[in-house]
């Protein structure tokens, strides 16, 4: 299978170089990747200012925002120019876990739905991590049932005033823009009465509350909008569309869950398991082999998932149900690691140093692996998107169907 | 036995419910926890007595030494109510070793460390883990002369007891040796336990050591702990299933609880056939053990279902609260916790069902 120079547009000499310029920048600012696991909403305290730091330095070779457009701070280059990349940082720990939201999700809703003063605005500083955008949707009263937020929009001459309160958000702490869906027009059903707005989050009305979270992190938040403003060109899509570009995002976040290439969440976790049975003595083990061996090709298979989806969104296609396949996938799996990971630790699952980082943060995965298959729709939410879209099976009957939103009771 | 408790079993079921449920809510839970953190330790002082004071932490030992006269069966009992409360205390290793001292040791030891025992005022505890050691029946730990040479880890309650009873092995093969945890010979170092209790690792040189009881004491040991393990387990377990009906219950989206959805509800009933196995294997377990008679089987399949079924268990419980279940502000986590600790303790599943293997096939 090898792809001729008209399919990708680039010449087999001019991927090397591509290749090799990578490489060089990998090896001048990264790390190997040791054992590392990916986490849900555990930030290291340093995180955000290296993850800065890291993509300026990204963007100042060429690297960062690959496929996007020059003229918005991309660098402007194809999708297997993408490919290429996601391979060459495969084993390499690159520090931009904090902007995974910012990038997987803000950033390709910009681009997608963004007007031209808007791309123009933000893009580029977004890109290159100058500024850094969490997505807000979730409140106390709208989990697994998104669509019947309660946060509101009112209009006010240019701007619109936002009131109420988003929860789960990750990053909020140190982020500087949010994108918040809330309910323009309450008289409408309630998947068409949401707008979607960029927000900015260092303003007066906006308070952020850290929630400490089962694995004594604080990476989730809840904000708290209380007459904050955003102006009325800041609004994403046309009015009472928010659903629709919602529903858009959430797929690229369950794109960036369950089939992110290079980030430390997807990072193939067999070898490094591998190692510990090796090291624990476990490597014969009939049980133990067996949990590694179907780990690796569940790996396997999420790795092309993956590209088949990036491929997709590097085209500029916004990803579609497949996108709960991945997540659904990445989830399982993710499960599965937990469990064959307990197996081989036996009581060093149980208790470590106080001062043995790899053993805290190893147990910190493991508590987090559970957030996997909550945050950005549950399982079920995946399973239910699978049966309807997938595989063409009649909607779970909505006994609201039709009725505005405010006529709907809550509890 | 018919699985229902008797009227004594009754009595301590009843107390020790009474006592966590006056005693230890969420607020008090958190402030404990807020202490922990400034440096304090894992311990409710306060619970430890009032639950001592009402005899319930010498309820097992021989009336003699002025404990409950009662069995393993009341032990299992009491744990489980610990276990539905997560009430931090370093019950379980207090109760087996002192257990132990009463039936295997000797009437001076007994007379001895037996009345603190019960009272309170004296904390045993268990050293029996070890470094890449699945199989706790065999320690590597060394007894010579009269001495302990050797290293065990998660050692628990080590601010608390006064005496641990250490797995050894000696020439005369695997024993129980009580030693004095003052001894200078012993280094300790903290860890950190998933539960976030302060586990220690324990480097005995050349400590000074009485033997417990003759051979045999390590299997009689081991036996008890993993019942107790177990027992505790099933209160956890327990309460996390109830929490999760609550919360599922008046939990609504879509304009409906999330209890009605079916998704929810038959991963729940799965959860209840789950914790069932749990609760009837180790109450079958220490029915035997109680009653003299082998328990060696039903000791591996509770285990097996107190590792793997109870992590199922607390999966579920977690994930069908959503959001909830990873908030430190909501009890829920705390179930989540324990069940981690308790089912990697003593190896996990996987060894259970290593071990009754090899018991199947010699049979």
């Amino acid at each position: 299978m090898t792809d001729t120079i008209e399919e990708t547009g680039l010449s087999p000499a001019d991927e090397q170089a591509f290749a090799d310029r990578v490489r060089a920048f990998l090896e001048a600012n990264c790390r190997r990747t040791g054992d590392r696991q990916g986490t849900i909403g555990d930030e290291d305290p340093e995180g955000p200012s290296a993850a800065r730091d890291f993509q300026a330095a990204l963007a100042d070779a060429g690297l960062a925002g690959l496929t996007y457009p020059t003229d918005f701070g991309g660098a402007g280059l194809t999708k297997r120019h993408q490919e290429v990349f996601n391979r060459e940082v495969e084993g390499w720990h690159l520090p931009n876990t904090p902007l995974s939201i910012s990038h997987g999700m803000c950033l390709p809703m910009l681009n997608q739905f963004g007007t031209s003063e808007q791309k123009a605005r933000f893009m580029a500083d977004n890109i290159r991590g100058t500024t850094i955008w969490c997505q807000m949707f979730s409140e106390p009263g709208a989990g697994s049932d998104v669509a019947s937020l309660a946060m509101k929009a009112t209009r006010d001459g240019d701007e619109w005033i936002l009131e109420g309160q988003k929860v789960w958000t990750s990053g909020a702490h140190y982020c500087d823009y949010g994108i918040v869906v809330a309910r323009t027009d309450p008289e409408q059903p309630k998947h068409q009465g949401v707008t979607m707005f960029i927000v900015d989050l260092r303003q007066p009305g906006v308070e952020v509350r850290p929630l400490r979270q089962i694995s004594g992190g604080s990476g989730f938040n809840e904000v708290f909008f209380t007459e904050a403003r955003t102006p009325a060109d800041w609004q994403l899509g046309d009015r009472g569309q928010g659903w629709n570009l919602a529903v858009a995002m959430l797929m690229f976040e369950r794109v960036s869950i369950g089939a992110g290439g290079g980030s430390a969440l997807n990072a193939d976790r067999t070898p490094g398991l591998i190692e510990a049975a090796r090291a624990r003595g476990q490597a014969g083990d009939p049980v133990v082999r067996q949990g590694l061996a179907d780990l690796w090709i569940r790996e396997r298979i999420r790795g092309y998932i993956g590209q088949r989806i990036r491929a997709a969104v590097a085209e500029g296609r916004v990803p579609g149900p497949e996108g709960s396949i991945a997540k659904l996938n990445g989830a399982i799996l993710a499960r599965r690691v937990r469990d064959v990971s307990l197996a081989i630790a036996g009581s060093s699952a149980q208790a470590w140093d106080a001062g043995d980082d790899a053993g805290d943060r190893w147990a910190v995965g493991c508590l987090s692996t559970a957030g996997i298959s909550i945050a950005g729709g549950t399982d079920e939410v995946q399973r239910n998107i699978i049966g309807e879209r997938v595989l063409g099976l009649p909607k779970e009957p909505d006994p609201w169907k039709g009725t505005a939103w405010e006529d709907v009771p809550r509890s | 036995m018919d699985f229902t408790y008797d009227e004594a079993q009754h009595a301590v079921a009843d107390l020790a419910e009474q006592i966590l449920t006056d005693r230890l809510d969420t607020e008090r839970l958190l402030d404990l926890e807020a202490a922990l953190e400034e440096g304090g330790s894992w311990f409710d002082a306060d619970l430890w007595s009032a639950l001592a004071g009402a005899g319930l932490v010498g309820i097992a030992l021989g009336e003699d030494v002025g404990g409950g006269g009662l069995d393993e069966v009341a032990l299992a009992v009491l744990l489980r109510a610990q276990g539905g409360h997560v009430a931090p205390l370093p019950l379980l290793p207090h109760l087996v070793a002192s257990l132990a001292l009463d039936r295997l040791g000797s009437p001076e030891q007994r007379a001895d460390l037996l009345p603190g025992c019960v009272d309170g005022s004296r904390i045993l505890t268990v050293a029996v883990q070890e470094y890449l050691a699945e199989d706790v029946h065999r320690p590597g730990l060394r007894f010579e002369e009269g001495r302990l040479h050797g290293t065990k880890i998660v050692v628990e309650g080590v601010e608390q007891a006064s005496q641990a009873l250490v797995t050894a092995t000696g020439d005369a093969g695997p024993g129980l040796f009580l030693v004095d945890l003052a001894d200078d010979g012993i280094t300790r170092t903290p860890g950190r336990s998933t539960r976030l209790e302060t586990v220690w690792q324990l480097d005995l040189a050349d400590v000074p050591s009485e033997p417990v009881g003759d051979a045999g004491g390590v299997d009689w040991l081991v036996n008890r702990l993993m019942m107790a393990l177990c027992a505790t387990q099933l209160g956890v377990t327990e309460t996390a299933l109830r929490l999760t009906a609550e919360y599922t219950s008046q939990r609504e989206q879509f304009g409906r609880p999330l209890a009605t959805f079916q998704a929810v509800t038959q991963r729940l009933a799965d959860q209840f056939v789950n914790v069932g196995g749990i609760r009837l294997a180790t109450l079958s377990a220490a029915w035997r053990l109680a009653n003299g008679r082998d328990a060696g089987e039903d000791l591996l399949i509770a285990k097996w279902w107190a590792s793997e079924r109870a992590t199922e268990v607390a999966n579920a419980t977690q994930h069908c609260h959503g959001g909830m279940g990873v908030a430190r502000d909501y009890p829920l986590h705390r179930y989540t916790l324990w069940n981690k600790h308790l089912a990697t303790s003593l190896g996990a599943g996987t060894s259970s069902l290593r071990s009754l293997g090899a018991l199947l096939a010699a049979e």
